[in-house]
């Protein structure tokens, strides 16, 4: 078993954007835009991002391949790869031919993927220093099955004020979800409690969850958040019930 | 778009600005810089216990009914540096006349400055000011129009003209609710707090701010639709002194008379040329309007007086004037004993409506009293042909005529009942229970009102009173007619009487709501009311109107409505949107899945109404209901007897008797009728990031078994709707949204008529214009294709339907002309169908097929009212 794990969205209405082509910085950046500078060309920041809001796993992919692909003409001859180690739980941004660069994080994506806001210096691979908060390792996970959500009891959470969302023609798992104290505080730095998130019961099982898929994993927005415990003689652990609401097709 | 992100644990935090406080107040801390205009940002709005927010728009009255705003400000000591009574106070002496916002370098002329620093901030009304000097009776340096403000006039002897160094007044300053992203971890994004923020809210302070518990202030404010009921000012109000005769004079009229006298060998004569320069009115205020006796007598004086300085030479030459059909002797011109003179050139130059008629000037003494008689003035021109009219031999060198070309004119002298901040060159007047035309000039407290005439049906014939007006009480204001609906409703929004705030800033201080075009989306009163409303000389104004009084019956009738949305732009305007059951596209699909079931139920239906059976017009020429009003009445005759039903009362005003009015009338009445009695009003509750704005056509798939399918007998409706009202949750950002949707168990929307604008071949084109209006519709006929070409049929009016060819289309994109036009720009697939010729002349013109060839998206479109297809 690969382990559970609790993957965010990145946000992202684009415009879509490989190389140094304007603008620069997307609307609402703060996670989905990373960039790099090849210390052959130190003067070009080659940006990279989705047009739209793209899971983490798909998101850490999509920055490689349009970071490769942003200088065709071979005017930068950088080939990215980046890369989360679920052991380590570090983010590694590295030139797969070896071309130094320095990735340069754009707004919170820093913390995000558990980077330093401002890196110095040339390397043919930069790995985090800290947890990335784009996901979160977990112990493990329960996930009931599916009810009608049609009426889903939403309850206020986050940020003081906001009701979550969910909507009628939705099916609600009710989601238990157990995480190492230290874990706590990527969690609640927000990315993978609100809004559509994916909980993995198994990370290496990359199918939705379904009466005849029980191990699958659940691809919803959250809807309500609550009964925080703590375990354990040293409080190492602690659960949180979610409430997952997903699409009726899905 | 800003509630998109929502779903992706994103959140919004809230900021405003109130005009002339240079201020940002948010909810939170944020890191972006300020809006342009304000300077700093404070953390202290409280949103959170105002009700939803949002717009509708009433189809009866065309006339939209913004949600009010509740805010509160926590205390801060920034804040109570704007929440105290002003400590320094002075008042203008000279009027400040709004124009072009100065910076650094206008000045204000009040009565004591030395309670006030050498520099600092001033508020005058609602608008703010800065200045960097001041004199004893002046500031200096000044900079308007600040944080928000608008510029405008404030008078002296007025309340509107005190000037304060902290606000005086709240009551009516701009609120703008804006809504700013926050990503899950809580960072703002953007550089400057305005790039990714969107505006959410715009009106103005109703209430407030008063104090609200122990921490906090909290101000009501209402939308900005809102203050388009409260009626514009009376002009001037005020009681008849006198009925007379009189004319307008002006500072700039003159008069000049020059004798040349030359011998007999051609040579000047000493002591010529001889010339009198008279301007007569030039210390009485311009446009006085004043009795002929008096006009005489003062030209008479001057006259005098000007001879006085000549020299008084030994002969007399009268001189009169002429002032309409009479003739008055208002001087004498003396000319000197010389018999040298053989012949003489007199010259006459007047300006301005001034004209000199010489046919009667004299020359003594014979019967005059004179003892010398020298050779006659030989009348010659200097120059060629008389330039004043009339002829050299006949002597006919035209009229003095201080009043133009009308002469003289009956005028209405009103004593005002307060001094009139300004007053309608033109306008209607109410003289106790008359309603006449008439143009002003105010001098003082005194009013002048002339040209008086009747309205309809004795139109533009002179007006007299049917008995003694003096006495009677006065009421003035502006008036204009055109055939044009959205230029009277831009004006009206607009005017400002200073000509600042955009293109249709025409009419006078008070005449409009001094709204700035920024504020008013002009494209949509163009394209919503230009080819829906033709044919109508519409009349506006009038004492005390609204905008609301003058356009909601005609609103009503033609199905659109003003209301303040959010719109591409970013920002809350007023613009024109339909209420049209019946729509050509939709802009937003709604389906189950966008179903809010937090609470209640995600769709409600609203109880129907009596279905209008009846609607009766009323035309008034005045506006005002004063000048007997022409009842018109369309019923559905059945309707009314079987059901009793219900009568919609309607008022239009319009210049005068309308032959074509009834026949345009009575079609938009018989759409109304027709629609009344299948219309269904129902509210759905979405989430926050469905893009759904007042008068938005959307397509409605749900299942929900709050509606039902007459057709299947089954649960659930599929069709078009019309979006006529919208309330965000500030909270979570949920919309509640009111459409009206036809009874009917499946709904078409009408399928667009496209009229080309432009082609590049009109045999085998490749690309073609349309309005750019239909840029998202074909967009959308093409996605919705699955990007395949989309086929448009081709007709020209008279021609019949589809049998005269039509194109395939691959894609639609933004053109922009030379002239700066937007235009939707269609790329035609090279497998065109053959037959078609385009022609502008015949006002060739696209739609989407109907029958075989329809696409499952084409198929939701009709070409008729009643959802039938062609073929």
């Amino acid at each position: 078993m690969a382990g559970a794990r609790i993957e965010s969205y990145a946000y992202s209405e684009g415009p879509a954007a490989i190389g140094a082509a304007a603008p620069a910085v997307a609307k609402y950046q703060g996670v989905q835009t990373l960039a790099v500078i090849e210390q052959a060309y130190p003067s070009d920041t080659t940006y990279a991002r989705p047009a739209e809001a793209t899971l983490w796993d798909d998101l850490l992919v999509s920055w490689g391949t349009s970071l490769s692909s942003a200088y065709p003409m071979g005017a930068h001859a950088g080939h990215y790869l980046v890369t989360y180690s679920q052991t380590t739980k570090r983010v590694t941004i590295a030139s797969t031919n070896s071309v130094s660069f320095r990735p340069v994080m754009v707004g919170s994506g820093a913390t995000y993927l558990g980077f330093t806001q401002s890196l110095s210096g040339w390397a043919t691979s930069w790995t985090g220093a800290s947890a990335p908060l784009g996901c979160v390792e977990m112990v493990g996970v329960t996930v009931k099955p599916a009810e009608d959500g049609a009426k889903p009891t939403m309850t206020r959470y986050r940020h003081g004020r906001c009701y979550p969302v969910g909507w009628g023609n939705t099916f609600t798992h009710k989601v238990s979800v157990w995480i190492r104290q230290a874990d706590a505080q990527h969690l609640s730095a927000g990315w993978c409690l609100t809004g559509r998130v994916r909980i993995f019961q198994d990370s290496a099982h990359l199918t939705a969850y379904s009466p005849t898929n029980l191990s699958g994993y659940v691809d919803g927005y959250v809807v309500n958040a609550t009964n925080l415990k703590a375990y354990g003689a040293t409080e190492d652990f602690l659960t949180m019930d979610l409430t997952i609401a997903t699409g009726r097709a899905s | 778009m800003i509630w998109d992100s929502l779903k992706y644990g994103w959140n919004v935090n809230y900021w405003l600005t109130i005009s002339g406080i240079d201020c940002v107040f948010s909810e939170a801390s944020v890191t972006g810089t300020p809006p342009d205009g304000f300077a700093s940002m404070l953390k202290s709005l409280v949103i959170d216990h105002s009700a939803e927010v949002g717009q509708s728009v009433d189809r009866d009255t065309g006339m939209g009914q913004g949600l009010p705003l509740t805010f509160s400000l926590l205390s801060a000591p920034a804040l109570a540096a704007i929440m105290q009574t002003p400590t320094m106070t002075t008042v203008l002496t000279q009027n400040c006349v709004a124009g072009t916002p100065y910076t650094g370098t206008g000045t204000l002329h009040v009565q004591d400055t030395s309670a006030f620093p050498s520099s600092g901030t001033l508020y005058v009304g609602l608008e703010t000011f800065t200045y960097t000097g001041k004199t004893s009776i002046t500031f200096t340096g000044c900079s308007n129009a600040l944080h928000g403000s608008l510029a405008s006039s404030h008078f002296y002897g007025t309340a509107g003209g005190t000037v304060t160094n902290r606000p005086r007044v709240w009551r009516g300053r701009e609120v703008r609710l804006y809504a700013a992203p926050v990503s899950p971890d809580g960072t703002t994004t953007g550089s400057a707090l305005a790039d990714e923020s969107q505006e959410v809210w715009r009106g103005f302070i109703d209430q407030g701010p008063y104090r609200d518990g122990s921490d906090r202030f909290t101000v009501e404010a209402l939308s900005m639709d809102r203050v388009l009921a409260n009626p514009l000012p009376c002009g001037a109000t005020g009681v008849v002194q006198k009925y007379s005769s009189r004319q307008p004079v002006h500072q700039d009229q003159y008069l000049q008379v020059v004798i040349e006298a030359y011998n007999s060998s051609n040579a000047a004569i000493s002591g010529y040329p001889l010339q009198v320069i008279i301007t007569p009115f030039d210390n009485i205020p311009d446009g006085t309007l004043m009795e002929i006796a008096d006009i005489i007598a003062t030209i008479q004086a001057r006259w005098d007086a000007a001879l006085v300085d000549l020299g008084a030479p030994a002969i007399k030459l009268m001189f009169n004037t002429h002032v309409g059909d009479y003739t008055y002797n208002t001087g004498y011109f003396l000319y000197p004993s010389n018999a040298a003179i053989d012949h003489s050139v007199f010259t006459v130059v007047v300006n301005g409506k001034l004209k000199v008629d010489h046919h009667a000037m004299w020359w003594g003494p014979s019967g005059l009293g004179f003892d010398v008689n020298p050779k006659p003035i030989i009348p010659t021109w200097n120059g060629g042909a008389n330039p004043l009219g009339g002829g050299a031999t006949s002597n006919e060198y035209g009229q003095w005529d201080p009043s133009g070309d009308t002469g003289e004119s009956m005028t209405l002298v009103v004593e005002l009942d307060s001094p009139a901040d300004a007053i309608p060159p033109y306008g209607l007047l109410t003289v106790g229970d008359e309603t006449i035309s008439g143009k002003a000039t105010v001098v003082g407290n005194l009013a002048y009102f002339y040209d008086l005439r009747y309205l309809s049906p004795k139109q533009n014939i002179a007006w007299t009173p049917k008995d003694n007006a003096i006495g009677k009480t006065v009421e003035y204001t502006f008036s204009e007619t055109s055939d044009y609906a959205y230029d009277l409703m831009c004006r009206s929004l607009e005017s400002s009487g200073a000509g600042t705030r955009g293109d249709y800033d025409y009419w006078g201080y008070g005449d409009g709501y001094a709204i700035d075009q920024s504020a008013i989306d002009v494209a949509s009163f163009v394209s919503g009311l230009a080819s829906a409303i033709v044919g109508l000389n519409l009349r506006v104004g009038g004492s005390g109107l609204s905008f609301q009084d003058m356009f909601s019956g005609l609103l009503a009738l033609v199905q659109r409505g003003v209301v303040a949305r959010p719109d591409s732009s970013g920002r809350v305007r007023l613009g024109i949107v339909s209420t049209d059951v019946n729509g050509s596209w939709y802009k937003t699909k709604i389906t189950d899945e966008h179903l809010l079931s937090f609470n209640s139920e995600p769709v409600v239906s609203v109880r129907k109404r009596d279905p209008v059976t009846q609607i009766k017009v009323s035309f008034t020429t005045d506006a005002k209901g004063k000048d007997s009003p022409t009842v018109y009445t369309v019923q559905e005759t059945s309707g009314v007897l079987e059901s009793g039903g219900q009568t919609l009362d309607l008022a239009l005003a319009l210049n005068g008797p309308q032959p074509s009015a009834d026949w345009t009338i009575q079609g938009w009445c018989a759409t109304i009728l027709a629609q009344s009695h299948a219309v269904q009003t129902i509210e759905v509750r979405v989430v926050p990031w469905l893009d759904v704005n007042v008068g938005d056509m959307c397509r409605l798939e749900t299942t929900h078994p709050t509606l039902w399918n007459w057709a299947t007998a089954s649960e659930g409706f599929t069709g078009q709707a019309r979006c006529i009202g919208t309330r965000r949750d500030l909270m979570g950002g949920a919309l509640t949204l009111t459409l009206v949707v036809q009874g009917g168990p499946v709904v078409s929307g009408l399928s667009p008529a496209a009229r080309i604008n432009w082609y590049d071949s009109s045999s085998a084109p490749t690309l073609v214009d349309i309005d750019h209006k239909f840029l998202s519709y074909m967009q959308q006929s093409i996605s919705e294709n699955a990007g395949a070409a989309v086929r448009l049929m081709h007709y020209q009016v008279g021609m019949g339907n589809e049998a005269y060819g039509g194109y395939l289309i691959v894609s639609a994109a933004n053109s922009v002309t030379v002239s700066g036009v937007d235009w939707c720009r269609l790329t035609i697939a090279s497998s065109s169908i053959a037959g078609a010729s385009l022609s502008t002349s015949l006002n060739s013109t696209l739609t989407l097929p109907a029958g075989a060839v329809a696409t499952g998206w084409q198929n939701m479109f009709a070409h008729a009212g009643d959802g039938t297809f062609w073929g």
